[in-house]
This record gives structure tokens, C-alpha cells and sequence, in this order.
């Protein structure tokens, strides 16, 4: 999932923030192999941002088409949308013009905040409800404009609870009526809403077919309907009471109102569906009619109507359904502590749970609504911060009702859960009681099916076998080889393994198809960002802030269009207003915090990555990002600290492999920091992802061999981080020095070159090198002669000595000669010794002459 | 006369040699390698109507002359179509649509252009991201930035264990530019010894060889084939190593070539080498006259020129080079190096520019800007230039010479020492380094290396002779660093080497006749002799000085004193 968007350290924009310069040579070089590291951590920063921004990416995509669908029916709201920010005030009017019909109270209240709004930063808060809300008031919302993040609705939840999928009733449903009733009321299955995604496409060709299908089918179900409103005792013995033959004329009232009603819901005029809904209330005095009536006020987004209205019907607590929809327009209305007391605290099922598995199918709808409010609980625990209170319950949810797709998307989405937990819940969720209600094989191969789904949501770092072969049981036995979610599902995958190209290529193919699916955009930017592809991104990014400036992902698109650029501060302004519209948006916060990394502001940094922290827990990257940060800071217990908790959720990512490679190789356990890097290059390996990417890998590796005083294999790491694209002026440097250390000087001198022909005033490389070159003077340089015949000679000093005849040098004065002899041949020795020392490492560890091994000492 | 049964061997050799070299130049010619094309049909074109006699060269090579097998075939159809189009791109320098084109293709030619378009688009990128010569962009700090993915692609396509000779070629080429001879050669040798017609492998691997050491050591890898000849030659030539073996080479060579100008050109770079400017210029001469139209190598006979002081003779192949074509890296050379000797170096460096703009890996460009830096006294230039011209070719000497003469105007004796050296290693035999080195040493205040480099400096081209010789053999001497021996042994006290080398420089005398030099020996030794008493030899020295009219007051001043004291000694003994 998230963890391989950090992966690849980008290539062009990490703007690395450079340490501050060492002052004596032995810092240098210590500065110098730190900074490496760092630069590492920074790339590494970078990317997760993204990353995250994939994974909470997917929930978006379900309310945003619906929403989408429904905005062509109100036209009204459109105008609204399109506006640009700077019009916003002027939009802002229009909208509390357009809803003075319904006179409301709180349309002075909605007024005033929305000023407010405006001046804020959160103006994308608003609009992001606006378009989402089907019934076009959107001077109704009573949504408080959250300034602060912490106290902000569960967006998903607000986005699709606009849109029908929170709604529960058959009756709300009834275009497909030969749905079976346990699929008909139980919106948040997965499977409904793509029924719903289906229908919205063939409507208008067919459109009066089936309502005269739904009409009919009407009548047919009706019976089967109360049955089933039956499984409430309270409600049906109501309805049983009346039998004789003014009841049939009433019956017929009744159900030419109901298809009346429905009729008019279908088509979204909901004025006439609280009408009539109204009058057949007054009719039939239904529950069941009052629980529609409650429905449609709902729907139009008049929670307090909808909450009062239920009030006065007492079937609060007789009626699942009732309950139900009552503590969702409380939540609506940001009343969470009095929602919690409608759902009560834990779930009845929860203090028996084996109850659960031996209740009849009778029960079955029970359950679903159980599921439901399990995982409203989870939303009003996670408004209240309570994390983990909201895993727990939406885990709950997921093991009552397999098909709570709501709660295992938010679970899956939000990275609640560490990679290993999501594999041990997907053992627990209990596809069994699905299978026993299908029956038979049907039902097994039901139960395959949706579990091969779920399983491609699931981490893509553990089990990656199980996770093709879900695929590719999703693409043969069933026609979802070229369905978005797998694709996408694929393409995150590919992302992971940090093979970015193929995962663009992926993700652009979806995007050909349905360019607004807010569920690619995640990735989409990742693998540009990561490709350091900046016009896409800057035309994407364009593209979106003309069309969908209500959604967080366009200003996360901007942020990292401004990373990538480099221009920090306008990167931070998009992110933060990205993450102010959606506070459980990960890519917002992590690129937030990113750009204080890549200024080396590491103390906000860590304070934005602490709030990730807290926001995401079941992923690794915040941890990982803050001990990165602590790293640089040179916290290195800290780091540890964190880079384990890190490690404690994750085991399997690389990139966090080396990160703890390298506390172990700045608390002096080399031998540790080599395992571990080489087990990162395995690891990275298997995946298969563009070694380019591994780059850090190798580098680090020779640095810990270099520091091991393996010269020759850290050589050889340094080629390969070159070979694979990492050609640079600190690997250059790196291996200068260990030839350096190797007394292969002339090595050395030539890569000190190197590395300066790359940044020319690189001030270690220029310390080396002067280091370097004053050693090879001292060294002796008798060239190699060539011979007619090709083959060389090297005349030692002593040969040109004798040569120019001064082996016949007549001693005329013996004192005056000894005396001179002592001074030539002094220096010969020297040289000789010189020789010796070069060669010969441990003989120059005594050796005080040369800076070169301060540098060694002092680096550790 | 030979028996019948020979000539029609040569015959046959000679039809294999026609054939093969066709074959090389179509193919090299089909993944637009248009120099080793143009090179391979140029030596095609140059072999006689028939050979006088059975050749050596030719005998080993037959033999040899399969190899390549699938490198003409396509898989399928569509890829051929493919190809054909991609081939089109790239010879109008479409090259990023061209390797669209072929992309995934599988046979020889479709996916060594892919790959190689790929890496043409990226040094094209390159040479545009480099913006102005010598700018803040240029050099190493813009790489080109398909190389990783090429690498890649290379690794998995060559894991196949596909001997794909251009293939090896490329991977070479690719390695060499993130410098890693080692791979590369490896790479390379491969490449020639799976198809020997390959030139442009042997254009490659002739830049990793930076000794002759290195070059024995290559051939020893190599088949024994007529294309090794020719690289061992280029190879030697471009490591300024001349000797006998290299003659006959060229010469075995020319048997078979006759009328090649590629081979006319590596004979007179080797007589250039060696300073024989003539002979060097003849044969340009030659070539001029023989293929009008060639720009190939006429830098070098703009050097030679240049060297000779022929100004006129300059300003005529400067006219007909930019007659030919004025866009040549080699044209702007010429023009270059004729406003160069008219001390019009403003005007020269823009043609150097303008030549390393049309070619930025060209080597002679980058190393005459550097000189002409020098004379404007801009060091840092000079300095950059110099570097990138050993970038381009390590064993460019005069680079590395500009390189010290830079370093020491700026004073930094131990860079300059280290720039002398190197050039020092590839020319041991030429004095003028070690001198340089030798002046090092002495501004660093190490006087008994100095005298050290002072000798091999002396030594010049006997050097190779040092390790077996007991004795000089009396042939002619420096005076000068004779006597900066014997200063710098008498710096060190001592004074038995100093008059060694004095008394030598005295010995060159009858053949130079008196020199400052000699004059300066003689005082030094009087002056010694003196010091020690011995008279006689002093006031011998003192009076030769005298008598040729050297060092007047000096010797004067010394002649007296010497006789007074010897006066003095008289009458006492």
C-alpha cells in the first residue's frame, strides 16, 4: 500500500538540506557520509506523502460519482461549484438565496459560518459538501466549519451519507426489484453500490420500463416487504390489526401513494416525497411510513427535521432501522456524544458474540443494521479521537456483517491496521455466515469472491502470492480483469514495488476511462512526483483546480507540483489547505510535515509527522518519517525508538531496513548495518522493483564495508550505486577515500576528480584531494619505459645514478663524503618506508603525519 | 615465382576480406553507426586489385572470419516494417520517436536501435542541457539521463546470454560513460571477439588502454585477427608509442590497404610524434592531394603546422577546410590554430568553442582552448579546459602538461607535480616533464628529488636504456641541468656529486663550445678546487674563464686571488 510510495528516492527535487559545513577535515568527511544518509532520508520524505495519499485516495471514489450523477439533477448547484476560490463569497450568496424557500432556522446560523468560512482556509470544506449533497440545499448543512481538523465529520461518511448508501430501506431502492429483500436494505454493501453505479448509467433509455417495472414489482413485493418489516414485532402486529373490505379500498389509496411517493424520490423531487409522504403517514399511521418519511428528510439533508420528526414517532427504540437513521442525522449534525447515547456504547452483540454465528437468517437484517451502527459508532469514536475505540468498532462491524463494506474500506483506507493485522482480521472476518445464506456452492463461490475483493484492498507488502492469485481469480473467473479497483489495485502494487513507470502506465489507462475518479489521483501523483514528471503533474493539477477544487486531492496535487519545483512554502500552503479540508487526508499531513523535512525545520517536521502518527496508525511511514527526522538531528536513540515501533508495524519494507541500517551504523554496530542492508537488497530483489531505486542501498552498504575497512568490497558497492544510476559527488568521494585508505592514491586522485567535476567546489572532495595529492608526492613515481618491442622497464633512481656515472664519483675527502652520505641516502630510506606505510594500513594507524586518518578516527 | 596454388589463396583471402568488410559496413551502417560504417567502407574501398603475396594478416583472419551469425535476420515481418520506420527517424534525428517505434522488439537490429536511439535522444538532451561551452552546466554536472534505464535494459537483454556483439557494443559504451572500465572492457572484449568487424567496439576499447602495458595486456584477449592489427596500431599511436613494431605494422598493414588514408593519417601522427615534422607533413600533403574533400585528422596537421611555423601554408588548409565544410569540429580546429599563430587568440578561442559545440567529446578542441587560455593568462579556464580534455581522452599528455603549467602559476606545487607526473607516465622519455617535475620539487624545498627528476630529465630518451647501461655513453648533454644537478647536490651538501656533475658539463665543452653554461661550471669548480687547496686545477679554471672572456671580473678578481695565495704558500714551503 502506502510504504512504496516513500520507496523511491526521486531522482531531481529533493532539496537537500545541506548540513552545515564542517570546519576541520575529519568533520568533513564525518559531515559528509552523514550527510549522504541524510539526503537519503529526504528523498525518502518526499515520496511517502504521496504514498499515503494513495491509500486514503480510494474511499473517495464511491460519494464522489454518485454525487457527481446527482449534481447533473440540480442543476442549481453547479454554477457553485465551477466558481473559483476568489469568487467564492459571490457564490457563497447565491446560495443562501437559492434555499430561502425552505425556511429554516438556521439559515441566519449557516450564513454567518459560511462568512466565516470564507475567510478561512477551509473554504474547500463547504464546497466539498455542496456538489455532494443531491438535494441541493446547502444552506441546510448545519456542518460547523471545522477550522481545526480534530473535530471534523468522517468525510467519507459525509460524502456518500449525502448520497443513498448510508440509507438502509427497501423502499428507497426499489428500481431493482427483483433484488432480494436481504440485498435491497442493506446499502453499504459493496456490491449495492456498484448496483447503484450501474443504474445511474442506462437510466434515461429505459427509464420509464422500469419504473412501471418498479410499480409493479411494487405491488408484487409489498407483501414480502412487510414480512420482512415483520422481523420488527412492534411494527407488523400494527399493521395487522385492520382487516375488512374498507381496508382492501384503503390498501389500493395506500399503494397508489407509495408508488406515488417512490416515484417522486426516484426523480429527486423530494417535495412531493414529503407531500405525499406525508398524507399516506396520515393514512396508514405505518411505522414504516414514518420511517420513510423520516428518510426522505434525510435525504434532503434536514437532519434536525429528520432526527425531530423520528422523535415524535417513539420507534427509536423498537426499530433498528429508526435508531439507525436517528443517530446518523445526529452525527450529521456533529452531535456525536448524544448519537453515541441512541447507539449505546458497545454493541449488544459484542458481550456475546458466539450469539451471533447460531442466530437464524431471520436475524439477518438485524445484523446488517447492527454492522451499520457498529460502524457509526467507529465514526463518532474517531471524531472524538479515539482511535482506537474506532478500529475496534469497525472491526466489529466487518466480523457482523461481512458486507459492512463501509467500515472494511475505512479500516483499509485510513491504514488503521498494521500490514500483519490486516491479514490476521481478513482470516476472522466471517465469510461463513454468508456462504450458509446463499447456500451451496452458489454461496461458496459467493464467499471466494468476496474475499478475493477484500483481499485486494489488503497491505501489498505481505502475502503478495495470495494477493495475485486473488487477482487472478477476480480477472479470469469473473469478467473484472479491466474493473478500475483491480486495476488500481495492480497499479499500487506496482507502486509499491517502486516500479513507477508501469504503475503510471496503469493508472493513466484508467484515467482515459474516468478522468474524475478521485480514487487514481493518489497514486497518479505519487508516480509522477516520483518520476519527477512536472508538467503532467502541473497540467493534472491545473486540471483539477478548475474542476474540483472541493477535493482535497487537487491541492495535494499542487503541493507536490511545488515540491517538486522547489518551492517549499507554497508546497506547504496547498498541502495544509488539503489537509484542513480533510484531516484524515494522510498525503495532506505527510506532505505537510515533507516540507518542513526538506527544510530542515526538523522540529515542525516532527510535530506534523506526530499528528500523522496519530491520525494513521496502522502504517509505519510516520514513524519511519520521524525517526528519519531524529536521524538527522542526530537523535540517535530517539530514531531507534522510532524507526522500531516502525519496524514493530512493518517488516518487509526495504527502505525502513535501511533506515535502521543506519542507526546500527551510527551506534557503531557495522556488522549489524551491513546484515541489514544486505537483507534491505534482497528484500528490494524479490520485489523487483527499478533498482535505481536502491541506489541508498548499495551506498550505504559500502559505507558501512568502508568503515569495516573492507575497501574492496565497499569499491564495489560504490560501482554498483553508480552503475544503476546514482553517479554522484559523495560516492565518488566515498571511494577516493577507500582507495585512499588502500594506498592506491593515484585511485583515489581520480576520483576526488570526479567527484569535483560534479559539484566543483564539493569542499570534502577538496580536502581529500589535497590530501591525496600531497601523499602522492611523497610517493615515489619512476614511470614504466617502453622498449621497441612493446614490453616496459621501470628504471629505479639508482639506475639513472649509475647511468650518469656517479657510482665512479672519486670520494676525495672520506670525513666530508660520510658526512653528505647521511643526508642523501636519509631521504631514500624515507621513501622507502613511505613505501611500506602506504601499503601496509595498519602500520600508519601509529603514523601522525597524515590528516587522512583523522578523518577515519574522528568520523566515528 | 610463387607456385600457382598461392596467389589463388590470396585470391580467395582477398575475395573473404571484400566480402566480410561489406557485410561489417552494412551492418554497422543498418544501426546507424555511421562512423564505423564510414571507416569500414573507406578500408573496403582501399584494398588492391589483388596482393602481391600471401599475406600474414590475411591468412590469420580468414580463418577467423564467421561470426555474427543473426545479426540480419528479423523475427517476423511486422518488425522488419518496424524497423524500417524507426531506422527512418533516427536518420533525421527523430531519435526519441524512433525508439518509440521499436520498442520491445526483439530482433538484432530493431532492438539495438531502440536502445541506441534511446541513447542518442539522451545525449542530444544532454548536449542541450549543457548549454554554453564551458558554462556552469557543462561537463560531468549534466549527465546523460538515459543511462540507468539503458544499463538495465542491457543487463536483463545481454543476462539472455544473447552474444549480440552491438549489443556488448552499447553496453560498453554505456559503462565507459559512467566510468567503469573495468565492465566496459570486459563488455567491449566480448563485443570484438563475437565479431571482429565491429569498429566501433574497437574505437571504444581503444580509449580504456592507458599504457602500452595495457595494450599488451588487451591483445592477449584478443583473436589473433586483421581488426586487432588495427587496433593494436591505433591504440599505439594514440599512446605516442613509436618504434619498430609499430612501422612494420602500419606497413604489413598498407600491404593490404593500400590506399588508405586512414592508415596514410596514423603513419603521420606517428612521425609526428616523434617530431619528424617533415615526413608528417608529406604525407598530409599526400592525403590532401589523393581525397580533397577529407577533414578527418586535419587538426592534427593544423598542430603540426602550427609546430612548424607554416603560417602560410596554415591559412591555405584553413581556406580549403571551410571550403569543404565549415561546420566541422575539424574546420574550426584549422581556423582555430591559424588566428592562434596570428596571436589573434579572442578570435581563436570562438572557433574552439565553436568546434566543441558541434562536438563536445572533441578532444583537440578542448586541449587548444586550454593553451589559448594560457596565453591570455586565464587560469581557471585554462585549468577547465585541460580537465575536459583528459576527460575526453586520459592520454592526451600536452592536457596534463597544461594542466601542471596552470597549477603552477597559481602556485600550487603539489596539483602541479601530480599533473606533471601523469604526463611524465605517458611520455617517461620526454625531458621537458621531468624538468617540470623537477622544478616541483624544488619550489616544494625537496632538493634530492628534484635531482632525482633532473637526471631522468638528462637522460631523456636513454632512459629505457638506464636499466641495462653501466655507463653513459657520451652522447650530448644538457648543460643546463647539469648544472642545476650539481647546485641542488651542493644545496645538500654534497659536494663530491656536485663536481661530478660539474666536471660533466665541463666535458660537453669541446663540442658546444664555450656557453654561459660552462662558464658557470668552470667558476664553480675554481671556486671548489680553491676551497680545497688545490690550486693548480683552480687557477687553470679561473684563467680558461678569463682567457674566453667569461665572467670577466669574476675570474679576474679570482685569478689574482688565487695567485696571491699561492704566493703566499711559496714562500712558506
Amino acid at each position: 500500500m502506502t510504504l512504496p510510495l516513500t520507496k523511491k528516492p526521486s531522482p531531481s527535487p529533493s532539496p537537500s538540506p545541506s548540513p552545515s559545513p564542517p570546519s576541520s577535515s575529519p568533520h568533513h568527511h564525518h559531515h559528509h557520509h552523514y550527510h549522504q544518509l541524510h539526503c537519503y532520508h529526504h528523498k525518502r520524505q518526499l515520496l511517502p506523502a504521496s504514498t499515503i495519499v494513495s491509500l486514503s485516495r480510494k474511499r473517495r471514489a464511491g460519494g464522489r460519482r454518485q454525487s457527481a450523477s446527482v449534481r447533473n439533477n440540480s442543476p442549481l448547484k453547479r454554477p457553485q461549484e465551477a466558481r473559483p476560490a476568489n469568487l467564492l463569497n459571490l457564490t457563497l450568496s447565491e446560495a443562501e438565496v437559492e434555499p430561502v424557500t425552505d425556511t429554516d432556522t438556521f439559515i441566519t446560523d449557516t450564513y454567518r459560518s459560511r462568512r466565516y468560512q470564507s475567510s478561512t482556509p477551509s473554504e474547500g470544506d463547504t464546497r466539498e459538501e455542496d456538489p455532494a449533497s443531491p438535494y441541493g440545499d446547502p444552506v441546510k448543512q448545519p456542518s460547523p466549519v471545522p477550522i481545526i481538523p480534530a473535530p471534523h465529520p468522517h468525510p467519507r461518511y459525509f460524502l456518500r451519507g449525502r448520497g443513498e448508501p448510508e440509507l438502509p430501506p427497501v423502499e428507497l431502492k426499489p428500481i431493482e426489484p427483483e433484488d432480494s429483500d436481504s440485498d435491497s436494505d442493506s446499502d453499504s454493501e459493496p456490491e449495492n453500490y456498484d448496483d447503484e453505479i450501474e443504474d445511474l448509467t442506462p437510466l434515461p433509455s429505459d427509464y420509464t420500463d422500469s419504473l412501471l417495472h418498479d410499480i409493479t414489482s411494487r405491488f408484487e413485493q409489498s407483501p414480502e416487504r412487510e414480512e420482512e418489516e415483520d422481523q420488527e414485532p412492534e411494527l407488523s402486529e400494527l399493521e395487522e390489526e385492520e382487516d375488512s373490505a374498507s381496508v382492501l379500498e384503503k390498501k389500493i389509496m395506500e399503494k397508489f401513494l407509495r408508488e406515488w411517493r417512490q416515484d417522486a424520490v426516484n426523480k429527486h423531487q423530494y417535495d412531493s416525497a414529503i407531500f405525499i409522504g406525508d398524507k399516506l403517514l396520515a393514512l396508514t399511521n405505518d411505522p414504516n411510513d414514518a420511517f420513510f418519511l423520516a428518510q426522505i428528510h434525510f435525504s434532503t439533508g434536514q437532519y434536525t427535521r429528520a432526527q425531530a420528526f423520528l422523535d415524535g414517532t417513539g420507534l427509536i427504540q423498537k426499530s433498528a432501522p429508526c435508531k439507525y437513521l436517528y443517530a446518523l442525522s445526529q452525527i450529521k449534525q456533529n452531535k456525536y456524544e448524544e448519537a453515541l447515547q441512541t447507539l449505546g456504547d458497545e454493541s449488544p452483540i459484542i458481550s456475546n458474540p458466539h450469539n451471533l454465528r447460531k442466530r437464524g437468517s431471520s436475524r439477518a437484517n438485524e445484523e446488517k443494521y447492527e454492522a451499520a451502527m457498529c460502524y457509526l459508532r467507529g465514526v463518532i469514536f474517531t471524531k472524538q479521537g479515539a482511535y482506537d475505540k474506532a478500529k475496534e468498532a469497525y472491526k466489529m462491524a466487518v466480523k457482523i456483517d461481512v458486507r459492512c463494506f463501509e467500515a472494511f474500506d475505512t479500516l483499509m483506507r485510513n491504514n488503521l491496521l498494521s500490514p500483519e493485522e490486516e491479514w490476521e482480521f481478513i482470516g476472522e472476518i466471517d465469510f461463513d455466515t454468508m456462504t450458509a445464506s446463499i447456500g451451496g456452492a452458489q454461496g461458496e463461490a459467493t464467499t471466494q469472491f468476496l474475499k478475493a475483493l477484500y483481499t485486494t484492498r489488503l497491505s501489498k507488502y505481505r502475502n503478495s502470492s495470495k494477493f495475485d492469485d486473488a487477482i487472478t481469480m477476480l480477472s479470469t473467473q469473473y469478467p473484472l480483469a479491466d474493473n478500475h479497483d483491480i486495476v488500481l489495485a495492480k497499479a499500487e502494487l506496482l507502486y509499491t514495488q517502486c516500479r513507477f513507470e508501469e504503475s503510471l502506465k496503469l493508472v493513466k489507462e484508467l484515467l482515459l476511462k474516468d478522468k474524475y475518479n478521485f480514487k487514481l489521483y493518489p497514486v497518479y501523483i505519487a508516480c509522477l512526483f516520483e518520476l519527477g514528471k512536472k508538467n503532467e503533474l502541473f497540467l493534472m493539477s491545473h486540471d483539477l483546480a478548475d474542476n474540483h477544487r472541493e477535493e482535497p486531492v487537487t491541492f495535494v496535487a499542487i503541493g507536490a507540483y511545488y515540491m517538486l519545483i522547489d518551492r517549499l512554502a507554497d508546497a506547504r500552503r496547498f498541502f495544509s489547505k488539503a489537509s484542513v479540508m480533510d484531516p484524515s487526508f494522510g498525503p495532506a499531513w505527510i506532505g505537510f510535515a515533507h516540507t518542513f523535512a526538506a527544510e530542515g525545520e526538523h522540529d515542525q517536521a516532527i510535530s506534523a509527522y506526530s499528528a500523522a502518527a496519530k491520525l494513521f496508525q496502522g502504517t509505519h511511514l510516520p514513524q519511519m518519517f520521524l525517526g528519519m527526522q531524529h536521524l538527522q538531528l542526530n537523535n540517535i536513540t530517539l530514531a531507534d525508538e522510532y524507526l522500531q515501533i516502525a519496524w514493530g508495524l512493518c517488516k518487509t519494507d526495504p527502505l525502513l531496513m535501511n533506515e535502521l541500517g543506519v542507526v546500527f551504523y551510527h551506534n557503531d554496530h557495522l556488522h549489524e548495518a551491513v546484515k541489514m542492508f544486505l537483507n534491505g537488497i534482497k528484500l528490494a530483489e524479490e520485489i523487483g522493483g527499478d533498482p535505481k531505486t536502491y541506489v541508498q542501498f548499495r551506498t550505504n552498504l559500502g559505507h558501512a564495508y568502508r568503515r569495516l575497512s573492507r575497501y574492496g568490497e565497499a569499491i564495489d558497492e560504490f560501482t554498483h550505486a553508480i552503475r544503476i544510476g546514482g553517479n554522484d559527488a559523495n560516492i565518488r568521494c566515498s571511494m577516493g577515500l577507500c582507495c585512499l585508505m588502500e594506498g592506491r592514491t593515484r585511485d583515489a586522485i581520480g576520483h576526488l576528480h570526479e567527484a569535483l567535476s560534479l559539484v566543483p567546489q564539493d569542499p570534502v572532495a577538496t580536502e581529500l584531494l589535497e590530501q591525496a595529492l600531497l601523499k602522492s608526492a611523497d610517493e615515489p613515481f619512476e614511470p614504466t619505459y617502453y622498449l621497441p618491442d612493446g614490453s616496459g622497464v621501470v628504471p629505479t633512481d639508482k639506475d639513472f645514478d649509475k647511468l650518469l656515472g656517479e657510482d665512479k664519483i672519486h670520494r676525495s675527502v672520506p670525513g666530508e663524503s660520510s658526512g653528505s652520505m647521511q643526508v642523501a641516502p636519509g631521504r631514500n630510506t624515507g621513501t622507502a618506508k613511505r613505501r611500506v606505510g602506504g601499503s601496509a594500513r595498519g602500520v600508519r594507524r601509529g603514523d601522525p603525519d597524515p590528516s587522512i586518518m583523522d578523518v577515519s578516527d574522528s568520523e566515528f | 615465382m610463387a607456385s600457382p596454388a598461392a596467389p589463388d589463396n590470396v585470391k580467395h583471402d582477398l575475395m573473404i576480406l571484400r566480402k566480410d568488410l561489406r557485410v561489417a559496413a552494412r551492418r554497422s551502417s543498418e544501426r546507424c553507426l555511421f562512423h564505423a560504417s564510414k571507416w569500414l567502407a573507406e578500408q573496403l574501398n582501399s584494398l588492391p586489385e589483388n596482393i602481391p603475396s600471401s599475406h600474414n594478416y590475411l591468412k590469420a583472419q580468414s580463418s577467423l572470419s564467421q561470426g555474427g551469425a543473426g545479426l540480419d535476420s528479423f523475427v517476423n515481418d511486422d518488425e522488419e516494417d518496424k524497423y524500417h520506420l524507426a531506422k527512418s527517424y533516427f536518420d533525421v534525428n527523430e531519435f526519441d520517436r524512433a525508439a518509440r517505434v521499436v520498442e520491445g522488439c526483439v530482433s538484432s537490429k530493431a532492438a539495438f536501435l531502440c536502445l541506441y536511439a534511446k541513447f542518442m535522444a539522451g545525449e542530444k538532451r544532454k548536449d542541450e542541457e549543457s548549454e554554453m561551452v564551458l558554462g556552469p552546466l557543462d561537463g560531468n554536472v549534466t549527465a546523460n539521463k538515459e543511462l540507468p534505464v539503458l544499463t538495465k535494459k542491457l543487463e536483463t537483454m545481454l543476462a539472455d546470454n544473447k552474444e549480440d556483439t552491438f549489443l556488448l557494443y552499447l553496453y560498453g559504451v554505456v559503462l565507459l560513460k559512467q566510468r567503469n572500465e573495468k565492465q566496459a572492457y570486459q563488455a567491449l572484449v566480448r563485443s570484438v571477439i563475437s565479431y571482429p568487424y565491429n569498429w566501433a567496439a574497437w574505437d571504444e576499447l581503444k580509449t580504456i588502454t592507458r599504457s602500452i602495458e595495457d595494450v599488451n595486456r588487451v591483445m592477449q584477449d584478443l583473436p589473433d585477427h586483421l581488426m586487432t592489427h588495427f587496433f593494436q596500431l591505433l591504440a599505439s599511436q594514440e599512446l605516442y608509442h613509436v618504434n619498430e613494431s609499430v612501422y612494420t605494422l602500419v606497413e604489413q598493414l598498407t600491404e593490404i590497404f593500400p590506399r588508405s588514408s586512414w592508415l596514410k593519417s596514423q603513419k603521420a601522427l606517428l612521425s609526428y610524434h616523434v617530431k619528424d615534422y617533415e615526413e608528417s607533413e608529406k604525407i598530409f600533403d599526400e592525403i590532401m592531394q589523393h581525397d580533397p574533400y577529407r577533414l578527418d585528422f586535419l587538426d592534427h596537421y593544423s598542430n603540426i603546422l602550427y609546430v612548424m611555423d607554416k603560417r602560410s601554408k596554415l591559412a591555405f588548409v584553413a581556406q580549403v577546410a571551410s571550403a569543404t565544410d565549415k561546420f566541422r569540429p575539424e574546420t574550426c580546429c584549422v581556423i582555430g590554430n591559424y588566428f592562434s599563430m596570428r596571436s589573434e587568440h579572442e578570435k581563436s578561442i570562438m572557433y574552439f568553442r565553436r568546434a566543441l559545440n558541434l562536438d563536445r567529446n572533441f578532444l583537440s578542441a578542448w586541449t587548444l582552448l586550454g593553451h589559448e587560455f594560457v596565453e591570455l593568462k586565464n587560469t581557471h579556464a585554462a585549468i577547465e579546459s585541460y580537465r575536459r580534455a583528459i576527460d575526453v581522452n586520459r592520454k592526451d599528455y600536452r592536457a596534463w602538461y597544461g594542466l601542471g603549467q596552470a597549477y603552477e602559476v597559481l602556485e600550487m606545487n603539489y596539483y602541479a607535480l601530480y599533473y606533471y607526473q601523469r604526463a611524465g607516465a605517458l611520455r617517461p622519455y620526454d625531458s621537458q616533464m621531468w624538468a617540470a617535475m623537477a622544478a616541483c620539487y624544488e619550489k616544494m624545498n625537496r632538493p634530492d628529488d628534484a635531482i632525482k627528476s633532473y637526471k631522468r630529465a638528462l637522460s631523456g630518451n636513454a632512459g629505457t636504456s638506464a636499466a641495462t647501461a653501466n655507463q653513459w655513453d657520451g652522447f650530448e648533454l644538457n648543460t643546463k641541468t647539469l648544472i642545476k644537478i650539481a647546485k641542488l647536490y651542493e644545496r645538500v651538501k654534497r659536494s663530491d656529486e656536485a663536481v661530478h656533475y660539474m666536471e660533466m658539463c665541463l666535458k660537453a665543452e669541446p663540442d658546444l663550445g664555450p656557453s654561459e653554461d660552462i662558464a658557470t661550471a668552470k667558476n664553480w669548480l675554481a671556486h671548489y678546487e680553491k676551497d680545497r687547496l688545490n690550486l693548480g686545477r683552480a687557477l687553470q679554471l679561473a684563467q680558461e674563464l678569463f682567457d674566453a672572456g667569461l665572467m670577466v671580473e669574476d675570474s679576474r678578481a679570482m685569478v689574482r686571488d688565487i695567485r696571491n695565495q699561492l704566493d703566499m704558500d711559496h714562500p712558506r714551503s
